[in-house]
């Protein structure tokens, strides 16, 4: 019963251990994602705006509003979002397969097991040790998770010039 | 990215050339350049390759990171296309390494950035090295394949043990130093696994071999230098191992800087360990940097040194014991 006892809690920790790395990752993949939607929105709504100001008498002068409404709160819906509060960061993805992986045959052995356990906090180990080096990487050099618009305004901005807003 | 004390394994740079299935498929093959001891000197390339691809556009191309089982193996797929080694192998494990799979996954579906950094992939760069020295191995092999991922068993053999004279678990301490603390710690920690090394080597060689301790004490500031007996044991251990195995031990004492280390992890992750040399990972990432742990104590922690450095062994080794692991 302890062994199994013992188990688990190795697997809560793998758990937890890699809930916390994927959280960090999965954040930045969305705001990304959001970034791009919202220009890939904006663009069309421009679009929309110019067809009209163009074309003032069209007979699809209503669907058109309508339609730019419509954009118009998608864009803030997905400007005012964030995804840090989403809820499914709180969980792992995999984890049924993990759990599957782990207790199937579950060795009675108990040299074995011991040896399995001492795998699964190997990987915890890893996966914890691993964002921790990301994050001192990434506070140390900042440079590294800029973007090229963001280097050049600031290598811009060492000599005293300003980027021009286009 | 250079920074003044950091162990930055540059071996890790291989993954740049991690290539994917389809999209390099046309095009010719390019390999990474050649170093000894899996050390890729090949910091930042031109080459067409999908981790390349990623680096520089900054554009994730897939949207699916899965594994796939077929027959005796595990291969890692983005899109279901698999995964390649630099020297375009499938990035594969087999079945009795399942979590080893599930590592990998996690791996590619939490890049952070999508800016690849030679430290980002630790474990693939890891598997990608096994894979390709197992490759490299098989007798028809081409030869110039061998040289340029520096995939010479008996070079590589070689290099590694010249760690055993200078090994950190063969050098002590001087009494005088943090009050006898220091080296207090270290009779403790390293004796016993001296001894049960030179038992094991002893038992590999058949015969009685001894590791020579470089004593601060006895010694003063000179170089150590084992005797031609433990080496051959050592080699004969060395010679004794898989393809696969010998890129962890190589991992593990790139690392360490520890001959030892890399000893005392495989047999740990072995089929039957022997109970002397059992010790944890942590425990063996804590032996393998004890002095700093003292000269952080005494004069502080240095800020982007200390604290990656610590980070960096533990993620290191744990990485090496993960692909070791064997059901």
């Amino acid at each position: 019963m302890s062994n199994k006892q013992h188990v688990l809690t190795t697997y809560k920790q793998l758990i937890r251990a890699l809930v916390k790395s994927s959280k960090r990752a999965k954040i930045t993949q969305m705001k990304e994602d959001h970034k791009r939607e919202i220009a890939l929105l904006t663009y069309r709504k421009i679009g929309l705006v110019r067809q009209q100001a163009s074309d003032p008498t069209s007979s699809s002068k209503g669907q058109n509003v309508h339609q730019l409404h419509d954009l118009t709160k998608r864009i803030q819906m997905l400007k005012s979002s964030d995804p840090s509060q989403r809820k499914d960061l709180h969980f792992y993805d995999n984890s049924s397969r993990l759990r599957q992986t782990i207790f199937q045959d579950l060795p009675s052995d108990e040299s074995v097991l011991s040896k399995r356990l001492q795998h699964l906090s190997d990987l915890s180990g890893f996966v914890k040790n691993q964002l921790e080096y990301e994050q001192l990487v990434e506070r140390y050099n900042p440079g590294l998770k800029m973007d090229q618009e963001e280097k050049v305004k600031r290598t811009a901005a060492r000599v005293g010039l300003q980027v021009p807003d286009l | 990215m250079l920074r003044i004390g950091s162990r930055t394994v540059v071996h890790n740079s291989r993954i740049w050339n991690a290539r994917f299935n389809g999209w390099s498929a046309s095009k010719a093959r390019f390999y990474a350049k050649n170093a000894a001891l899996g050390i890729d000197s090949t910091v930042e390339n031109n080459m067409q390759t999908e981790t390349n691809r990623i680096s520089k556009t900054l554009k994730k191309f897939w949207s699916e990171v899965a594994t796939e089982e077929t027959g005796k193996v595990i291969t890692l797929t983005l899109d279901k296309k698999p995964v390649r080694t630099p020297l375009g192998n499938n990035l594969a494990v087999s079945r009795d390494r399942r979590l080893l799979a599930l590592a990998l996954q996690h791996e590619w579906a939490n890049l952070a950035t999508k800016s690849i950094k030679p430290h980002s992939l630790p474990i693939t760069s890891l598997v990608s090295r096994c894979i390709d020295l197992e490759y490299a191995s098989r007798p028809d092999a081409n030869p110039e394949l061998v040289a340029k991922i520096g995939a010479d068993r008996e070079d590589i053999s070689h290099t590694l043990l010249r760690y055993l004279d200078t090994d950190t678990l063969l050098c002590l301490s001087p009494r005088s130093e943090f009050e006898g603390t220091l080296r207090a710690a270290q009779d403790k920690l390293y004796l016993p696994l001296i001894s049960a090394a030179e038992k094991f080597l002893s038992d590999t060689a058949n015969q009685h071999v001894s590791l020579q301790i470089l004593d601060a004490d006895l010694h003063g500031l000179r170089g150590n230098a084992q005797p031609e007996k433990t080496k051959a044991a050592a080699l004969k251990y060395l010679r004794s191992l898989s393809m696969w195995d010998l890129a962890v031990f190589e991992k593990t004492v790139l690392s360490t800087k520890s001959f030892l280390c890399g000893l005392l992890l495989l047999q740990n992750k072995s089929v039957s360990p022997s109970s002397d040399l059992l010790l944890t990972m942590e425990k063996l990432a804590h032996c393998a940097t004890l002095e700093t742990v003292y000269q952080v104590e005494r004069w502080g922690e240095v800020e982007d040194t200390h604290d990656v450095d610590y980070r960096d062994i533990r993620r290191n080794v744990n990485a090496a014991a993960i692909v070791a692991y064997k059901e």
